[in-house]
């Protein structure tokens, strides 16, 4: 592993040159920046892996299960496990899917849940993303560059290789293809943050990269339009238009990067599109509080993952509480995804502090507290020097006929010493993520 | 009973040939409890391929698609109803509480709810129509102010409104107060332009009622589509690739059949 760190900056500038980037809007402007790759990576013992794997199976399947019942039955809602307002009052819930049950009835195909590991070494999950996760390409790309770069670390390492998560979404898309068409990853196009992505992924999994101009529904059947204006039938959309653009007669009508009337064979079913339209409900911050009382509601067993301490301002339990702890919290907007919309109650004065009491005092449903987890920092090199950053880990977790747990993750790590926030739209870099074999 | 022709086309003319045109319609009536389908047909040029289906709210939906160059778009949606008194007996769909997209209730419903004390012991329509009355307190009809675009807080703001406006805000109105309320498109006897008005829920059934003519709706009003808010009923909606003008035109036409 000695030789890889020293080779840190060849890593470096080889992802540079196969365009490892993101592209971030600041000040109404579009600008592209590398993702600062570490070295060191993060290694998760088999023991604890075993563990992380069979916590992740069953939450993604009871998301997978709320997700059904939501769009159809409510049984969860019915028997009183979650309060109604929790899903009619969140913008994840889409009316438009009431009904409608997506090829296998699978809607989360592909699931990024984000883990911290505490200082008494417990796995936490903080978030589930169920939408458009992003970011298995890093580690995907950083894992190729440095078996090149450096061959003999894995050799002396037993390490689970990673380079398999494109053949385990094809085999995700091949699943719920429905009538053998074919298989398109969409893109909104290269000013998406995660562009080099959806091309790295589409060219690794064999399946065609398209752009909504390529895409035409005709007969509630979605065609791809080839060479010389070729038709050829689709079965599967990968896509990474989030649901409000993806279709502009079914939803924001102003959207230049949706197919229009993509929604009515969606619905007909001759389609699959992964992830499944609404999914935003069961990746609702909100939401989140529940997923435990999930796990038990349609598997009948305990969570193997524990949230991190959440509390509910909906509740008036919880609202006392949280507004009498305030100053140790960690306090979060619903509506707000990517690392915006989180303040911690220590940082705050005051005045900010008697704002925020307000907002909770007048829209308790818009906020959720959370207890600061203090989850352990890893080892990142800066210049020569190793110094401790904190981090977290995007497991990715994968739905086809079985649910499986891509063996590695994305791990960010934050830019300054005092940030809790790791999401790369706020800077800072990412690791690779080992899991060893034994 | 009564039975209601209708006649309904709207008639789009491109400035330049446009082509790749995908177009979803809503522009003919579903069964109801009071309404029945005695006659149905549309007609839609130039040809294309269409197809029909529902949306999630049970709207009947003719979508399509126009590949070919092509200076107008046109649909004619013609047909009888027979209609008894407005109501749909249905299980609520708790959806209809709760604020959405056009009906999110900011200052301008705020001052509204704040200024009228509904008493406890009034039935549902009651306070319906007291919310009503506030509301045309504080809005005028006006055409041309608002846009399809307009929210019913925005449209407070102005002050004026068409129908679309005058059924936001009852709508969000009565979600405040507890009162399940959805949105309608359709058509009123007469001739004119579509229209819009509201449901309210009382007893496992929903009612009728116009806000733009403050009254009940008993027969008359041919419904094509609900939903939360206009969002979900848009009669018609297209894209299409091409730099042209539009000029659009709307004739609609309802009249009673004599038996």
């Amino acid at each position: 592993m000695y030789s890889l760190v020293k080779q840190r900056d060849t890593v470096n500038k080889w992802m540079e040159r196969f365009g490892v980037r993101f592209g971030i809007y600041k000040g109404g402007n579009f600008h592209e920046q590398l993702f600062p790759f570490d070295p060191i990576p993060r290694v998760i013992s088999h023991k604890d892996w075993i563990e992380i794997e069979a916590g992740l199976i069953q939450r993604v399947n009871a998301l997978n299960m709320f997700l059904e019942d939501i769009y159809n039955e409510k049984r969860i809602v019915k028997n009183g496990v979650i309060p109604e307002e929790f899903i009619y009052s969140s913008s994840g819930y889409l009316a438009q899917c009431e009904g409608i049950t997506p090829s296998k009835k699978i809607f989360s195909h592909i699931s990024g849940i984000d883990l911290v590991q505490a200082k008494d070494g417990k796995w936490i999950v903080l978030e589930d993303n169920l939408r458009i996760p992003s970011g298995a390409s890093y580690p995907m790309i950083a894992r190729t560059i440095t078996r090149k770069i450096s061959p003999e670390t894995f050799k002396q390492n037993a390490v689970f290789d990673n380079r398999n998560y494109s053949t385990m979404i094809r085999k995700a898309m091949d699943y719920v293809n429905v009538d053998n068409g074919l298989e398109v990853i969409l893109t909104p196009g290269r000013y998406n943050s995660a562009y080099f992505e959806h091309s790295y992924l589409a060219e690794k999994a064999g399946v065609i990269l398209a752009f909504a101009d390529d895409l035409i529904v005709e007969n509630d059947t979605v065609y791809y339009k080839g060479l010389f204006d070729k038709r050829e039938r689709v079965g599967v959309i990968y896509r990474r238009i989030s649901d409000e653009y993806l279709d502009p007669l079914a939803f924001e009508s102003s959207s230049m990067l949706g197919v229009p009337n993509l929604m009515r064979a969606y619905a007909k079913g001759n389609v699959a599109i992964m992830n499944a339209l609404g999914n935003g409900i069961a990746d609702d911050k909100g939401i989140y509080y529940f997923v435990p009382k999930m796990v038990e509601f349609y598997l009948g067993e305990k969570a193997i993952l524990q949230n991190a301490p959440t509390y509910l301002p909906y509740f008036d339990y919880d609202k006392k509480y949280v507004l009498d702890n305030l100053k140790t919290l960690v306090i979060k907007d619903v509506a707000e995804a990517g690392g915006y919309g989180v303040m911690f109650g220590r940082e705050m004065n005051d005045e900010q502090l008697a704002d925020i009491k307000q907002l909770i005092e007048t829209e308790p449903r818009r906020w959720i507290a959370q207890e600061v987890i203090d989850f352990i920092d890893l080892e990142i090199m800066d210049g020569e020097e190793r110094i401790f950053r904190k981090a977290d880990l995007r497991a990715f977790v994968i739905s086809e006929a079985e649910t499986k747990v891509w063996h590695s993750g994305l791990t960010r790590y934050t830019r300054s010493p005092t940030s809790f926030i790791v999401n790369s739209s706020q800077g800072g870099g990412f690791k690779d993520t080992w899991i060893l074999k034994k | 009973m009564i039975k209601l022709k209708y006649s309904y086309t709207t008639r789009i003319t491109f400035s330049e040939n446009v082509y790749r045109h995908h177009f979803l319609l809503r522009c003919a009536p579903s069964i109801f409890d009071f309404q029945k389908i005695i006659e149905e047909k549309c007609v839609i040029s130039p040809n294309g391929t269409v197809t029909v289906g529902r949306d999630s709210f049970g709207n009947l939906i003719y979508n399509g698609y126009i590949g070919e160059f092509h200076n107008y778009f046109e649909f004619e949606a013609t047909g009888v109803v027979e209609q008894t008194y407005y109501s749909i007996k249905e299980v609520l769909n708790p959806l209809y509480l709760y604020p959405s997209k056009y009906t999110q209730p900011m200052k301008n419903i705020q001052k509204l709810l704040d200024s009228v004390i509904l008493p406890t012991e009034a039935t549902t329509l009651e306070k319906v129509v007291l919310l009503s009355a506030e509301l045309r307190k504080s809005m005028t009809y006006q055409s041309g102010v608002t846009s399809i675009q307009t929210t019913a807080e925005e449209a407070l703001e102005i002050g004026e409104g068409v129908c679309q406006d005058f059924a936001h805000s009852l709508i969000a109105l009565c979600r405040k107060n507890g009162i399940p309320a959805r949105y309608v498109s359709g058509f009123m006897q007469g001739e004119g332009f579509t229209h819009a008005w509201i449901e309210y829920y009382e007893n496992g059934v929903w009612y009728g009622f116009d806000p733009t003519h403050d009254r009940c709706i008993e027969t008359g009003y041919i419904k094509i589509a609900h939903g939360r808010d206009y969002a979900d009923c848009a009669l018609d909606k297209g894209v299409f690739t091409g730099l042209a003008q539009q000029k659009l035109e709307v004739f609609l036409k309802v009249e009673e059949q004599q038996q």
